[in-house]
């Protein structure tokens, strides 16, 4: 009987009940799937980071130099063993997103063989390393021929007993072993499949070493990370030299088991190279951070021979420092997203509040009523808990079930539920706590008092918490945030938010005052009664404007967030390269520099040439540094709008035969003394300035700039550019541009924009899921801002139409409800808006101080934060209309709602 | 003259009801700079079993005193009792037992009496089932005593407002209280209706013997009650008794008589037509007599100047409730309106 009297209860008024249950699967759903798909979008960063590194810094790496070959049967596999080993005790995380482990030994110094053929007419010289590789089989396709054999060097070797013996085979000479070059490597020597090349002197006694080419290949595949660990063997690595010509160096793969034919030519100085590739698979950061430090901390023991010690190889991975950034850029994007996620995750609790409060209104009389027939407190507020928990359980189970499903999480924990299941308790809590109404006849204006007591208390408490909270961020800023999100930081924005709510409802009824007493003097009624009922009736709910206020916030929020990392993205990307376009690789001779100024959209070039390690000789004491030599005057019209541009007016100016120079501060010289730049003459040299950096130009530390043109007159040296800061004009599309340069150079090098870089900033999961996150807080905002909005007008429903049966019996028509609906949400708005927007336009600057944004932007410096007014009036004319379409809309049905108690004297 | 004993409950049957005493009660609305004293002082002993109307204009504190009865509302100071719960001092667990067992209300608008989504026989249970004594028989017995037996499965808006009324006081009397508090529950009635529904609630208070408080500004009401009590100003003022009396002639005659009610201190209040008749204003001459007490006008400011006062008594004894008024000679009773 009595369950089935509860349930007749809960289903008397099914409304309520049903938008509670509504708000809280939702609420449900995004509170579960927001940690997941904060953790998937780290892994997601991570994992793109990974792949973002080229192949050969992500993996780790480790030399050995020194002979340490063994003749075993064993020793490869005991060493493929030994890696995998090594691997696998370098922790779960390493082991589970390590690839095969590789290694290959090579010669150290190219040898100079005597080709068949002669020396192509093209080269001045051809050098030949050798290469033991046990694995290449599999990254190679052979063209023509077969891959090395065995030396037959080995077998006469062991044949060889005796002294004499082995003088006869030395006079006999030695029989080829075989070789394999590449497509490209034998076709530069001249080399054909079968053909025989000698090496100098080897082996004790000096016979020549006979090499046969025994086949040809291509890589298995051109794309297989294997040829960028192994550079200049798949093309044979060229020099140009400008005095001499062009020298190449072939590698050329020999059989692995040659160790004894390789020991007794005692050619070549031995090295080996290993690398355990990396693959972008991670789930577990911090895990993979901590073993690659662990495992490039120490020394790897690697077995190899039976008889002799381990091989001691140090591993080195650039993927520490990668996942360092990226690990530092998520931290930015988590708090940001925090942030923004805060406020309408507060809102929502705040609207379940409502929720619960209009629930008890719909049926105030029939809980009234039984609370007045002898339902106990707890008999009334268990009924209503029940209820709620019968609304809040399966909602959230519904929501946090389909979340679950949806978004998949790496490492799902149990505390990403703690949220939902708050969701899913809300319901009951704020039921069962909402004051039950009783039938004694109220009487609010005698118990006005005591509510406007507490109100004071609650503000205040809000303020003090609010000033505390931002204290406290501002001191300490944003916790640690890969695991746990800090509370503060969470807290603050919305108690910030809270606290405008608090003093937008103070001062709400001082601009409605006035607009009251200019609709006193009009002869319309709406707008009188209107501003009339909003003072006096303090209809302005707490919630709707918090609502308000949040959804506002978080429009102008995201918007000046996306502008000012945009903006700041944009600046860290023209200031990497240096200018609108950047153009590397190939020497660019001065018909073609002449040619790239020429193009249409290009306004200048400046060129710049780099001198690896020259030496700078300070009073004698030689220390060596990068040497940049650019066109100072087309270098400063080009770098015009560059952030952290050098400042190279002084270059060009030399004083008698002193060569100016600007020197890194990273590299620090005496000025005083003598500075001589040490080419085949001295070129004196003084200090006009020092400099952090140069963008665009210079890398590293050590470095030093000065003037193209003096320098080529200083050193009679026709310096040619492989670097060009190309500047467009502003009316003429980058990329474009850029397109058309690329054609000028036929493809050669490269030609990038900062466009790209800027693109391809945002292209990154964290800076992409960070304005997802900021779509779905507004699209959250917006929803919750409307259902506030309807709340408030159907909890203001009854009173509005008794007043409205008042005034109709008074001769009033029907369209004055419309009005008074307005009025009870305009003023509300207005105030919102203009709250929401000075809270929306603070809050960057509280995350410009506590987050660090540079990894977003790629900037050596915070970027500044950046108010686009254009775009933020329109964002917030967006929202505003929609909320408007919506309050319409709400109104029409708050109306049809208010229509059920036209009936003068029911009382409540 | 407090109210005494001289009405007589239901004598055939031992009273099952329970006995209302309110002494001095005072309830007070305070907020910043009003006070409003809904009752000033109110005395009212109804005993067990009784009928009584209270009947008082609008504002008159007749709704403060019912909710301060039917449990929702506690008095400011004074001495109120119902079937020997004392309401000052009764607070949660005790307010819930006591809205259980001891009252049951009817209120004037049905709707707040009935919940409208369940049927009759589903609002009689719903106070049984909030005491955890649900019992649909007793249920069914009680909708036949109230004669809307037809009405157990309709809801109340497939009710007229008659039926409404009577399923209201079933509803009221569910868990057997000891006293029916009843606010205007002819208000919306038409006058047949009215009758109907007063007739049902005196069948209540014959069969069930529980004592039943009418609140209501009907004048109607009273001609269906022993004992009417008017109040005023936040104090009971009049009473009225009737009782039916058969005269020599074998004719039976009902009889009203109206009383002043006196309190312990001795103050009372005089009917507003005495005051305006004999235009009794601020203070009034008293007399002493041997059964009666003699009230005239005070004519010391009178413009005659050969008016000696007490040779001309203008004033007039309560005529025909002198056995009403024993005032103890020591007290004056003082005019009305002042404190």
């Amino acid at each position: 009987m009595r369950f089935s009297l509860m349930r007749r209860q809960a289903a008397s008024s099914p409304g309520a009940s049903i938008a509670l249950a509504l708000i809280v699967l939702v609420a449900a759903g995004l509170f579960t799937a927001w940690p997941r798909l904060q953790q998937t979008t780290f892994n997601d960063e991570i994992n793109y980071q990974i792949e973002q590194t080229p192949a050969p810094v992500r993996a780790l790496t480790g030399a050995y130099s020194g002979w340490f070959l063994d003749q075993g049967p064993d020793s490869w596999s005991r060493l493929d063993a030994s890696l995998a080993d090594a691997v696998a005790g370098g922790g779960p995380a390493l082991a589970a997103s390590a690839g095969m482990p590789r290694y290959s030994v090579t010669s150290d110094e190219p040898v100079l063989p005597t080709l068949p053929n002669g020396l192509p007419t093209d080269l001045v010289g051809a050098g030949l390393r050798l290469r033991l590789d046990p694995g290449i089989a599999e990254h190679v396709r052979p063209v023509e021929g077969d891959l090395p054999a065995p030396s037959p060097v080995d077998d006469l070797l062991d044949a060889v007993q005796t002294q004499e013996g082995w003088e006869a085979v030395l006079a006999d000479g030695f029989p080829a072993t075989d070789i394999m070059l590449s497509v490209e490597s034998a076709q530069r020597m001249g080399l054909a499949v079968g053909d025989i090349l000698t090496l100098p002197q080897g082996f004790s006694g000096g016979a020549e070493i006979p090499l046969r080419l025994s086949g040809i290949f291509e890589p298995a595949d051109p794309a297989d990370p294997q040829w960028e660990f192994q550079l200049n063997t798949v093309r044979p690595l060229i020099i140009d030299d400008p005095n001499t010509g062009l020298h190449l160096t072939a590698t050329g793969y020999v059989n692995p088991d040659t160790v004894g034919w390789l020991n007794a030519t005692g050619l070549a100085v031995m090295s080996a190279e290993f690398w355990i590739p990396i693959e972008a698979t991670t789930t577990d950061t911090p895990a993979l951070i901590a073993d690659l430090r662990s495992f490039t901390g120490t020394p790897q023991n690697l077995e190899y021979s039976s008889q002799g010690p381990p091989v001691e190889v140090r591993f080195a991975s650039g993927l520490t420092d990668v996942l360092a950034g990226a690990t530092a850029r998520w931290q930015g994007t988590a708090a940001v997203l925090t942030m923004v996620a805060a406020g309408p995750a507060g809102v929502t609790f705040a609207i379940l509040a409502l929720g619960a409060r209009l629930a008890v209104s719909r049926r105030r009389t029939t809980l009234a009523l039984v609370s007045a027939r002898g339902g106990s407190g707890a008999q009334v507020r268990g009924m209503l808990a029940v209820e709620g928990l019968v609304l809040g359980l399966p909602a959230a189970a519904l929501g946090a079930a389909v979340a679950t499903l949806a978004v998949p999480s790496p490492q799902p924990s149990w505390t990403d539920y703690l949220l939902p299941a708050a969701a899913a308790l809300a319901p009951a809590v704020f039921l069962a706590t909402t004051p039950v109404p009783s039938l004694r006849a109220s009487r609010p204006d005698l118990s006005a008092r005591s509510t406007s007591q507490w109100r004071w208390v609650v503000e205040v408490v809000v303020l003090a918490l609010a000033a505390a909270a931002l204290y406290l961020m501002l001191q300490r800023g944003i916790g640690d945030a890969t695991a746990q999100a800090d509370p503060v930081a969470t807290a603050t924005p919305l108690l910030l938010a809270l606290a405008a709510c608090v003093i937008a409802l103070r001062l709400y009824p001082v601009p409605l005052r006035m607009v009251h007493a200019l609709t006193r003097s009009r002869r319309r009624l709406g707008g009188f009664l209107g501003s009339a009922r909003a003072i006096r009736e303090g209809s302005a709910g707490v919630v709707p404007m918090l609502a308000l206020i949040v959804g506002i916030s978080i429009a102008v929020f995201s918007t000046t967030m996306i502008t000012t990392l945009r903006a700041g993205t944009d600046s860290g990307a023209l200031a990497d390269a240096g200018a609108d376009i950047r153009m590397s690789g190939p020497v660019y001779s001065e018909e073609l520099i002449a040619q790239i100024a020429a193009t249409e959209g290009v306004t200048d070039v400046a060129a710049v040439t780099t001198i690896p390690n020259t030496p700078l000789s300070e009073d004698g004491t030689i220390r060596r540094l990068d040497l940049y030599a650019v066109d100072s005057d087309a270098l400063a019209r080009v770098q015009e709008d560059v952030p952290g541009a050098l400042d190279v007016s002084e270059l060009a100016t030399p004083d008698g035969d002193t060569l100016p120079i600007v020197v890194s501060t990273g590299h620090e010289v005496e000025t005083d003394v003598p500075l001589e730049l040490v080419f085949s003459d001295a070129v004196p040299v003084s200090v006009v300035g020092q400099a952090e950096a140069a963008s665009g130009v210079a890398e590293g530390r050590s470095w030093a700039i000065v003037d193209l043109d003096l320098l080529r007159e200083a050193t009679g040296q026709n310096l040619s550019p492989r670097l060009l800061l190309v500047d467009v004009a502003d009316d003429a599309d980058p990329a474009l541009v850029a397109g058309a340069l690329h054609d000028v150079v036929s493809g050669e090098g490269q030609v990038t924009s900062p466009a790209q870089n800027a693109a391809d900033v945002f292209a990154s999961p964290s800076a992409g899921s960070m304005i997802r996150g900021f779509v779905i807080a507004l699209v959250v905002s917006v929803l919750l801002c409307i259902v506030a909005l309807v709340m408030t007008l159907v909890l203001a429903a009854p009173a509005r139409g008794r007043l409205m049966a008042v005034l109709r019996t008074l001769g009033v028509g029907p369209g004055l409800a419309r009005s008074l609906v307005a009025w009870e949400t305009a003023p509300l708005t207005v105030v919102a808006i203009v709250v929401g927007a000075a809270l929306g336009l603070a809050l960057p600057q509280l995350v410009g101080a506590t987050v660090d944004l540079r990894p977003f932007t790629g900037d050596d410096a915070q970027p500044p934060i950046i108010y686009d007014p254009l775009l933020l009036v329109g964002v917030i004319a967006g929202v505003v209309a929609i909320l408007t379409g919506c309050v319409v809309l709400a109104s029409g049905i708050a109306r049809r709602l208010s229509l059920s108690v036209l009936r003068i004297g029911d009382a409540q | 003259m407090t109210t005494t004993d001289t009405t007589t409950p239901a004598a055939e049957a031992p009273p099952r009801g329970g006995e209302i005493v309110c002494e001095d009660v005072v309830r007070i609305f305070s907020a910043d700079g009003i006070e409003v004293q809904a009752l000033q002082g109110l005395n009212l002993h109804v005993a067990a079993g009784d009928l009584v109307a209270i009947v008082g204009a609008s504002g008159s504190g007749k709704s403060t005193l019912l909710t301060i009865l039917s449990g929702l509302d506690t008095p400011t100071a004074g001495k109120a009792s119902v079937a020997g719960t004392d309401l000052l001092t009764m607070r949660g667990r005790a307010r819930v037992n006591y809205q259980r067992h001891t009252v049951g209300f009817v209120w004037q608008q049905t709707s707040r009496n009935l919940l409208p989504y369940l049927t009759a026989l589903e609002n009689v249970c719903l106070p049984m089932s909030l005491a955890g004594t649900a019992s649909v028989p007793h249920a069914e017995h009680l909708l036949r005593l109230l004669g809307v037996e037809h009405c157990r499965d309709r809801k109340p808006t497939e009710m007229s407002g008659g039926e409404q009324q009577r399923v209201a006081i079933a509803v009221a009397v569910a868990n057997s209280p000891k006293v029916l508090l009843a606010d205007e529950p002819t208000g919306e009635l038409d006058e047949a209706t009215s009758v109907e529904v007063l007739e049902t609630m005196r069948a209540v208070n014959a069969e069930l013997g529980v004592t039943v408080l009418i609140v209501t500004h009907d004048p109607t009401v009273s001609e269906h009650v022993r004992r009417t009590v008017q109040i005023r100003d936040g104090r009971t003022s009049t009473e009225v008794l009737r009782r039916r009396e058969t005269d020599e002639h074998g004719q039976e005659q009902h009889i009203a008589e109206e009383f002043a009610v006196l309190d312990k201190v001795g103050r009372m209040q005089l009917p507003h037509d005495f005051v305006d008749a004999l235009e009794l204003k601020q203070r009034v001459r008293l007399a002493l007599e041997p059964d009666h007490v003699g009230v005239w006008r005070d004519t010391t400011d009178d413009p005659k100047p050969t008016d000696q006062g007490e040779a001309a008594p203008s004033g007039a004894s309560n005529d025909g409730s002198d056995d009403a008024n024993r005032a103890e000679p020591s007290e004056r009773p003082e005019p009305e309106g002042t404190r």
